[in-house]
C-alpha cells in the first residue's frame, strides 16, 4: 500500500533488464503529473523579459548531420485513420459526487480513481498524511482487514496526495468492481486514524526526507521553485524538516480529513471493462449516504491570492555547493503560463522544437554534436497557477560553463528567430501524430480526463486536441518563446561550487552568484 | 557494412528455392507456412495469426482496430547468456549497435524516424532474449518495417560506433548500478549462485571485458544470432493481415537464412549445502536481506505451483510471512516476494527480500521464515489462500495483456520460448489447475535448509 523504494528498486533488477535509455525521467518541478483542485485561475504573468537583453550567447546554426552522406527518405506512410477521444459517461449522485466512466472492454479489469480536491498546495503535510493514513484501518476494518480484502482478489489499493488533489486508487477484476468500491468508499468516508500507524508513518516519511536531501536533482527542482515563486506559495515550498514531520498531529489529519473528503469536493473516474449502467448502482450504493459539505465551509484555493507574480530583473545564478558530485545538475528557466491558458498549444510547439524530445534542438546539438551531456530536455509544468519552463540537464563539472553558454545560445534562437518551415512542420506533424499513441490505453485517457478536470480546460478539448494544435502558425513559435522563454531566466546549479564558480563568472559575467549549502541555506 | 559473405549468399538461394515451390502468390513469395493460435481464459480471447517466411522469421499479429496504432516487437533469441568467457555484456553492447545506422538509415535514424511519426521505441537484453520495440500509428507500417529490416540486413559496424557506444554503456551502467544501493551486491550474489552456467554474470558485464571487446566480436555476433531465423516479430494493433504478410515478405522476403542456433543447456538446480553470504555495499544506508531456494526452471510442471507457494508466504501485507514481520512483529519495514532476481527463463530462484527495522537482526527473521515454510510443509495451506494467490496471478497476467505493448511483448516471448504465442493465457490455465496437496508437495520437495541467504551491509 505505502509506495517506497525498495519494491521498485526490485522489480528493475527482477525484470534483470537492461535497456537502452533515451528518455530521460524528468521530474516535473511539483509532482503535476499527480497534481490537481478547488477554483479555476486564469494565468496571468507580466510580461516577461520586457525588451532586455540576456547575457551574449554562443551562437547557434542550424543543426547538421553528422556527415554530408545524403540518406533516402523512409517509406511514406499510408493515410491517416481518424481517431476518436472515446466518449466519456458521466453522472452525479444526489450528495454531488460527479462520476466519469471510460469504457475498453479488451479485458476484463477495472480501475478506480476517486479524486478529492485537497493537495500539498493546501497543506504540505496534512494532504500527505491524511492520504497514507486512509489505509490504516477504518472504523470496520483494521488494516489487516483491508489488506486480507483487497490481496485475496489480486487487487490494489492505494492513496496519495499531490500538489493540487489527492487520489484513493483501486484496481481489480471487473467481478470484483463492487468490492473495490466498498473499500475505497470506507476508507474515505470512515477512516479510523489510528495514532500508533502515525508514528509508522512519520519514520517512512523521514527515512524519505533523508533519501531527497541526497539527491541532487531533487535540491535543483526544490530550489529552482522555490526562487522562481513568491514567498508563501503553494508552488515553491522548501523541503521539509524532521521537526515538521514530528510536529504533526492525528487530530490535525482528522480534522484535514473532515474539512476536504466530501462528495461534493470531488469527482471519480471508473475506468475498463465497464459501463455506466453497470457502474451506476454499485456507485450508489457505496457513495450515496457520503455527506456534502456547505459550499462555504470549503477553504478557498491557496492559489487565488497570488495575481501578480515579479519576474527577476537581472540574471542570477543560485549555486549549490555539493563538493562530492561530479556532475553538475542544471536547471534554466522561468515562470510560464497555467495549463488552461490560451497560449499552451503555441508554447507547447515551441517548447517541441527546443526540448522536447531527443530529435529536438537541445538534444541534437548539446548532446549528438558535442558531447556535453548524456540527455537535456525542456518541460511546460502542468498547473492551475502558471507553472514553469525549465531546461534540465546534467553536464561533467568542467563543461559546465560550455553548457550554460549553449543553452543560453539556443534560447536566444528560439527568442530572435522563426524556426525554419520543414522543422515546425515536422514538430506539429509529430505532436499530432502522437495522440492515438498517448490514448491507447484506459490509464491513458484516465490521465487525460483528470488533466481536463483538474485544470478546467474547456468542454470537447481532447476531441478538438489535435486541431488546435494544428491552428498553431509557424509565427506564433517565436513570439510564444518571446513571451515564455525568457531571455532572463532562473539558473540554479548543483555541484562543485569551487570548480563550477569561475566558469561561470566567465561564461555569464554579469551574473550575481549566490551560493548555497546542501541544506539549500544561502552560503 | 552489408552483408555478402559467400556462406550468406548460398543460404538465401536455397531458402528462395523451397519458396518458389511452396507459395506462388507474388504477393507474399517467401511465406512458406501460415496458422493461427487462439486461447480464451476468463473472456479474455487472443486470436492469433501467424506465419513463417522461407529464411525462417517467425510473424504473429493479433488485430486490435479500437485505436489507430500498433505495437511492434522483434525478439532476437540471443542474451548474456550466450556471451562467450571475456566478453560479457555483449548482447547489450550489441543491442546499442542497433540504433547506429545501416545501410539506408543513418545513425539515431530509428529515434528521429519514429519519434517524428509520434511514435515510442525502445529495446531491452536480458540473459535470455534482446527486444526492440516500438508504438506507432498505424499508417506507419512500412516504416517500422523498412526500418528494422535495414538493419538486419546492413548493420554499420564500424570501429567508430564501437568505441562511442563502448563508452555509452560504461556510462550507462555507472548511472544505473554505481550510484543505487544494491543493485552491485545483488548483481554479484546471484552471479555466484549461478556460476559455471550462463547466467553466472551480469548482463551488463564487467568494464574489462567491455574493454576488451573488438568490432571483429560484433561483426561475429551480428553473423551468429541477427539472422531472421533466430528471430520472432510480434504485431498487436490496427493492422491487416494480409497487408502485414505482403509487407513483412517486402521487407524481410530476400534475407539470408542464418545458421540455427545451438541449444542451450538446462541449468542444473540442485543444492548441496546452503550458500551464505554477506557483502558491504557503500551505497546502502540500511541493511537489505535475501532468503531464497533455487526451485524449477519456468518450463518446468512444478513452476505455477512453486510460484503459488511464494506468493502465499510473500506476496502483500496479509500473506503469511509478511504480515507477521510488518505488522504485527515491526521486525520489516518492507517484505517483497521475487521469483526474478537472478537467472532467467531456464534457471530460477524463488525468494523473498527484506528491509529490516533499524537495529533489527537478520537470524530471527530467518527463524520466522524457517516456521511459516516448515508449518505448510506440515499442514498446507487454506483454499481461501491457494484462492488468493490465484486470483494474484490472474490480475497480473490480465494487467499485462491490458495494451497492445504488453501483449506483443507476450506473444513474442511466448513464441520464443515456448512456441506458444498464446502462452500468458496457457500459463494462466496451469495457475488455476494447481491444487492445495501440489502446494504442499513442492513445498517439501523445493523449501530445503540448504537454501541462500544473502545479508547487504551498508559499508562502514
Amino acid at each position: 500500500m505505502d509506495a517506497n523504494m525498495t519494491p521498485s528498486i526490485f522489480a528493475r533488477l527482477a525484470r534483470r533488464v537492461t535497456s537502452l535509455r533515451f528518455g530521460l525521467v524528468v521530474s516535473l518541478g511539483f509532482g503535476l503529473l499527480l497534481a490537481a483542485s478547488a477554483c479555476q485561475l486564469k494565468g496571468r504573468t507580466n510580461d516577461p523579459g520586457g525588451g532586455r537583453r540576456g547575457p551574449a550567447p554562443t551562437p547557434v546554426g542550424a543543426s547538421q548531420g553528422p556527415s554530408g552522406r545524403s540518406w533516402p527518405a523512409p517509406p511514406p506512410p499510408t493515410a491517416p485513420k481518424p481517431v476518436t477521444f472515446p466518449e466519456v459517461g458521466r453522472f452525479r449522485l444526489s450528495n454531488g459526487l460527479a462520476v466519469y466512466i471510460i469504457e475498453n472492454h479488451e479485458v476484463p479489469l477495472v480501475s478506480t480513481e476517486l479524486v478529492i480536491r485537497c493537495g500539498t498546495m493546501d497543506d504540505p503535510y496534512l494532504a500527505s498524511f491524511t492520504a497514507s493514513m486512509l489505509g490504516e484501518g477504518t472504523r470496520s476494518r483494521p488494516k489487516s482487514k483491508l489488506d486480507e480484502a483487497i490481496e485475496f482478489v489480486g487487487g490494489s489499493l492505494s492513496a496519495w496526495a499531490g500538489t493540487h488533489v489527492s487520489t484513493v486508487r483501486a484496481r481489480t477484476l471487473k467481478k470484483d468492481l463492487k468490492l473495490a468500491l466498498q473499500l475505497v468508499a470506507d476508507e474515505v468516508q470512515n477512516p479510523a486514524f489510528p495514532a500508533a500507524a502515525l508514528g509508522k508513518l512519520q519514520q517512512s516519511a523521514k527515512a524519505t526526507l533523508r533519501l531527497s536531501r541526497s539527491q541532487p536533482d531533487v535540491l535543483a527542482d526544490t530550489l529552482f521553485d522555490d526562487v522562481i515563486y513568491p514567498n508563501g506559495h503553494p508552488y515553491g515550498r522548501p523541503l521539509a524538516t524532521n521537526a515538521q514531520i514530528d510536529a504533526i498531529d492525528i487530530e490535525d489529519i482528522r480534522r484535514f480529513h473532515q474539512t476536504f473528503y466530501r462528495a461534493n469536493n470531488g469527482f471519480m473516474l471508473i475506468s475498463g471493462d465497464i459501463t455506466k449502467s453497470e457502474a451506476r448502482p454499485l456507485v450508489e450504493r457505496a457513495f450515496g449516504g457520503w455527506t456534502s459539505a456547505e459550499r462555504s465551509s470549503l477553504p478557498p484555493n491557496p492559489l487565488n491570492p497570488f495575481t501578480r507574480y515579479k519576474l527577476p530583473g537581472d540574471l542570477r545564478v543560485h549555486l549549490v555547493d555539493r563538493p562530492s558530485s561530479s556532475q553538475a545538475t542544471i536547471r534554466v528557466g522561468n515562470l510560464a503560463l497555467a495549463r488552461n491558458h490560451e497560449d499552451w498549444a503555441a508554447l507547447q510547439v515551441a517548447n517541441e522544437v527546443l526540448g522536447g524530445d531527443s530529435n529536438a534542438r537541445l538534444f541534437q546539438d548539446i548532446r549528438e554534436q558535442r558531447s556535453l551531456t548524456y540527455g537535456i530536455y525542456s518541460i511546460v509544468g502542468k498547473g492551475q497557477a502558471p507553472g514553469t519552463f525549465v531546461i534540465e540537464t546534467e553536464t561533467r563539472t568542467p563543461t559546465t560553463g560550455e553548457m550554460l553558454a549553449a543553452i543560453f545560445g539556443h534560447i536566444d534562437r528560439l527568442r530572435t528567430e522563426d524556426p525554419p518551415r520543414q522543422e515546425f512542420e515536422a514538430v506539429v506533424r509529430k505532436i499530432v501524430g502522437a495522440f492515438p499513441v498517448e490514448v491507447e490505453t484506459p490509464d491513458q485517457i484516465v490521465q487525460r480526463v483528470r488533466e481536463q478536470i483538474i485544470f478546467g480546460l474547456p468542454k470537447g478539448y481532447w476531441k478538438n486536441y489535435r486541431a488546435g494544435v494544428t491552428r498553431v502558425e509557424l509565427s506564433e513559435v517565436r513570439s510564444a518563446a518571446l513571451r515564455y522563454v525568457h531571455a532572463v531566466p532562473v539558473v540554479v546549479v548543483v555541484g562543485n561550487a569551487a570548480q563550477i564558480q569561475p566558469q561561470v563568472e566567465q561564461v555569464l559575467p554579469e551574473a550575481e552568484i549566490i551560493v548555497y549549502d546542501e541544506a539549500l541555506r544561502p552560503k | 557494412m552489408p552483408r555478402s559473405s559467400l556462406r550468406r549468399r548460398l543460404a538465401p538461394a536455397i531458402a528462395l528455392l523451397g519458396a518458389w515451390l511452396t507459395a506462388m502468390t507474388p504477393a507474399a513469395a517467401s511465406v512458406v507456412s501460415e496458422g493461427d493460435t487462439s486461447g480464451s481464459v476468463l473472456g479474455i480471447e487472443m486470436k492469433v495469426r501467424h506465419f513463417t517466411l522461407g529464411n525462417g522469421l517467425r510473424v504473429y499479429l493479433l488485430q486490435d482496430r479500437s485505436t489507430p496504432t500498433f505495437s511492434m516487437h522483434i525478439a532476437y533469441h540471443v542474451g548474456s547468456r550466450d556471451e562467450q568467457r571475456g566478453r560479457t555484456g555483449f548482447a547489450h553492447l550489441f543491442e546499442h549497435m542497433m540504433f547506429k545506422g545501416s545501410e539506408n538509415v543513418p545513425e539515431g535514424g530509428h529515434f528521429k524516424y519514429i519519434l517524428g511519426a509520434g511514435g515510442t521505441l525502445n529495446a531491452f537484453t536480458t540473459a535470455d532474449v534482446t527486444q526492440y520495440h516500438q508504438t506507432v500509428p498505424s499508417h506507419y507500417l512500412d516504416m517500422v518495417l523498412w526500418l528494422e529490416s535495414d538493419r538486419l540486413r546492413s548493420l554499420a559496424v564500424t570501429e567508430e560506433n564501437f568505441e562511442n557506444q563502448r563508452e555509452a554503456v560504461k556510462e550507462e551502467k555507472a548511472m544505473r548500478y554505481g550510484n543505487r544501493p544494491y543493485l552491485m551486491a545483488l548483481q554479484q550474489f546471484f552471479a555466484e549462485v549461478w556460476s559455471g552456467t550462463g547466467y553466472g554474470h551480469m548482463t551488463i558485464g564487467s568494464d574489462e571485458d567491455l574493454t576488451a571487446a573488438s568490432t571483429a566480436d560484433v561483426q561475429r555476433f551480428f553473423d551468429t544470432y541477427y539472422v531472421p531465423n533466430n528471430a520472432v516479430m510480434a504485431v498487436v494493433g490496427d493492422i491487416e493481415y494480409d497487408e502485414l504478410k505482403r509487407e513483412v515478405d517486402r521487407y524481410f522476403g530476400d534475407l539470408a537464412k542464418g545458421p540455427d542456433r545451438p541449444p542451450r543447456p538446462s541449468i542444473d538446480h540442485s543444492m548441496s549445502q546452503p550458500l551464505s553470504r554477506t557483502i558491504e555495499d557503500p551505497l546502502a544506508r540500511q541493511p537489505l536481506y535475501v532468503i531464497g531456494w533455487k526451485t524449477v526452471p519456468k518450463r518446468h510442471r512444478d513452476y505455477q505451483a512453486v510460484r503459488i507457494l511464494m506468493n502465499v508466504l510473500l506476496r502483500g501485507d496479509s500473506s503469511r510471512i509478511t504480515r507477521l514481520l510488518k505488522d504485527e512483529r515491526r521486525m520489516v519495514v518492507a517484505s517483497i516476494s521475487t521469483d526474478s532476481m537472478g537467472g532467467g527463463i531456464d534457471a530460477s530462484v524463488s525468494a523473498g527480500a527484506f528491509v529490516p527495522t533499524p537495529g533489527g537482526n537478520f537470524e530471527s527473521i530467518q527463524e520466522v521464515v524457517r516456521d511459516e515454510v516448515a508449518k505448510v510443509k506440515r499442514r498446507g495451506i487454506s483454499s481461501k489462500e491457494l484462492q488468493k494467490a490465484k486470483n494474484q496471478l490472474t490480475v497480473d497476467a490480465v494487467a499485462d495483456l491490458a495494451t497492445n505493448d504488453g501483449r506483443a511483448r507476450d506473444i513474442a516471448q511466448g513464441a520464443l520460448f515456448y512456441d506458444d504465442p498464446v502462452h500468458a493465457l496457457t500459463a494462466l490455465e496451469k495457475y488455476r489447475s494447481v491444487t492445495s496437496k501440489d502446494i504442499k508437495r513442492v513445498a517439501n520437495k523445493y523449501l530445503t535448509d540448504r537454501w541462500l541467504t544473502l545479508e547487504i551491509v551498508p559499508a562502514r
